[in-house]
């Protein structure tokens, strides 16, 4: 027990702790969108998938799980980040100061992009606020929760679509520099496997970026209405 | 050649320094980038002015003490390659060059370009010694090492220790100089018997001294003059780790043993 609380306060045990919370997260991202896919074969399954979730004895200590590791993952990415600006480079008036500015915070404001997404997302498909209505009661012809009509219906504001495609970019950034990262400080990052690392990156971040992309995008071409 | 410098002028550790220009002229294309500083500090001298403060040693590219952050990149724009081994003929004729010391919090600037690396040598320090048998000279092979890891042994021990890697990181981490250091001794069989030990020991001295936390920006390897490799900061976080969780002393007092001269 001293030995991990002595570890977490070692550079290495905290970064060990954003790993390990954002691998948490990372499995939720993709079971996520692997649930979400549903809605490409059709409304019953998307909807009976739904159904399941929302009566799950599992739920609220799901959720609870998953916002202690937000939380962690917030708190500990904050400290980490505060803690670089204090030690870190004074500015060098020869290099080249703004490109830097963005690269050298990348993870910090594209985490707060996700946070951003994350409320947009909930207030607008989890809670109902931006534009409720008789939405969030409509049930299908099974008398389950019509997500299906909810997400179709959610999709039809231009200006809904285009900022969640915008935010959902910088989840990607986010997950852009966080495979390969997470394999770092785990410890696997190895001369043998570097180039499988790379594909593992890329495809990983490209597939669920390009997936939840994909949703508002069939919406609003027609594919699935 | 003709170059336009712009160095970084600081008369004193605790003194607001600047940015002050020179103009340098017939500068042979096969002069090195210290004998150019070298070149200007005769200048300097001559016209009753301070000469720049700069470090450098072997001039062979193997002490790492040349340390100069030129056009914002450490150790210039060639890569690989140390600042005594930049010549002028890779720049430009008539090109504007700034040249300022390491960025970095721990290190603090001295005078002009010259910083204080001696949280670098409190790091090895505290790695501590390794037990080896002394008197005779061993027999050539009684201790067998096998030529792939005496080559990944060699490739970490290439560090030279100059600091590029710090002063190349946003968060001025030395993740990398201590990787180096930490991966050199843990693959050989002398390094066996304090393996644990030197890794707890020098990554609390790492973060006693104030550097930043590693965030994966790589550009630390990008920037190391002796190509180490970035696998290398895995290794180190494997070899802590293993030693955090499963190693014998670690956690009930710091085990930081500062090495006796
Ligand atoms: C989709 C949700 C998210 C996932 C899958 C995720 C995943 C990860 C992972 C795996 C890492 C560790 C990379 C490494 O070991 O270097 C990381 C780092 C980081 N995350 Fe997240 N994250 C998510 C959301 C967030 C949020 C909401 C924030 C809030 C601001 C955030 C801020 C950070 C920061 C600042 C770091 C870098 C820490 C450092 O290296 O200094 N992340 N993320
Ligand atoms: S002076 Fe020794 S490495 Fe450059």
């Amino acid at each position: 027990m001293f030995r991990l609380i002595h570890l977490f306060r070692t550079s290495i045990g905290r970064k060990l702790v954003m790993a390990l919370s954002g691998v948490v997260l990372l499995l939720f991202v993709v079971g996520h969108l692997i649930g979400n896919m549903t809605i490409f074969i059709g409304p019953t399954l998307l909807n009976s998938y739904a159904h399941w979730l929302q009566h799950s004895v599992m739920l609220w200590p799901f959720r609870f799980v998953m916002l202690f590791f937000v939380a962690l993952h917030i708190v500990m990415g904050v400290t980490l980040a505060r803690e670089n600006q204090q030690t870190a480079t004074v500015g060098s008036k020869g290099s080249n100061g703004f490109v830097w500015a963005i690269r050298k915070q990348q993870m910090v404001w594209s985490g707060t992009v996700v946070l951003l997404f994350l409320f947009f997302h909930l207030a607008h498909l989890t809670l109902g606020m931006v534009d409720a209505g008789e939405l969030f009661s409509r049930l299908d012809s099974n008398q389950m929760a019509d997500v299906y009509w909810r997400v179709v219906a959610g999709f039809q504001t231009p200006w809904i679509t285009i900022l969640y495609i915008l935010l959902m970019g910088g989840v990607g950034l986010h997950l852009s520099h966080v495979v390969r990262g997470l394999l770092q400080t785990l410890g696997f990052y190895h001369e043998n496997y570097l180039s499988l690392w790379r594909y593992l990156s890329w495809g990983l971040s490209g597939v669920v970026t390009l997936g939840f992309i994909a949703i508002p995008l069939a919406v609003v071409g027609g594919v699935v209405q | 050649m003709r170059f336009q410098l712009n160095i970084w002028r600081q008369r004193g550790p605790d003194q607001v320094g600047d940015l002050v220009s020179y103009r340098v002229e017939e500068i042979g294309a096969d002069l090195s980038f210290l004998e150019l500083i070298d070149h200007l500090n005769e200048q300097l001298i001559s016209s009753g002015e301070r000469p720049v403060a700069f470090e450098h040693d072997c001039r062979e590219g193997i002490c790492g003490a040349c340390s100069l952050m030129i056009n914002g990149v450490p150790h210039g724009p060639m890569g690989a390659t140390t600042t005594c081994q930049l010549y002028m003929r890779n720049f430009e004729e008539g090109a504007e060059i700034t040249v300022e010391p390491w960025r970095a919090g721990p290190f603090r600037v001295i005078q002009d370009l010259v910083v204080d690396r001696s949280p670098f040598d409190r790091i090895l320090q505290a790695g501590g010694y390794v037990s080896v048998h002394t008197g005779e000279a061993p027999d050539a092979n009684g201790l067998p090492v096998s030529k792939e890891v005496a080559d990944r042994a060699f490739e970490a021990a290439n560090c030279i220790g100059c600091g590029a890697c710090v002063a190349a990181c946003p968060n001025a981490s030395a993740m990398l100089f201590v990787a180096a250091k930490v991966t050199h001794l843990a693959l050989l069989p002398q390094g066996q018997p304090e393996r644990e030990h030197r890794v707890v020991s020098m990554v609390e001295a790492m973060d006693a001294e104030g550097f930043g936390n590693c965030s994966n920006h790589y550009q630390c390897a990008d920037a190391c003059p002796k190509e180490i490799p970035i696998v290398l900061i895995a290794r180190l976080n494997r070899e802590f780790i293993n030693a955090a969780l499963l190693g014998r002393a670690f956690g009930e007092h710091s085990p930081h043993h500062v090495h006796q001269e």
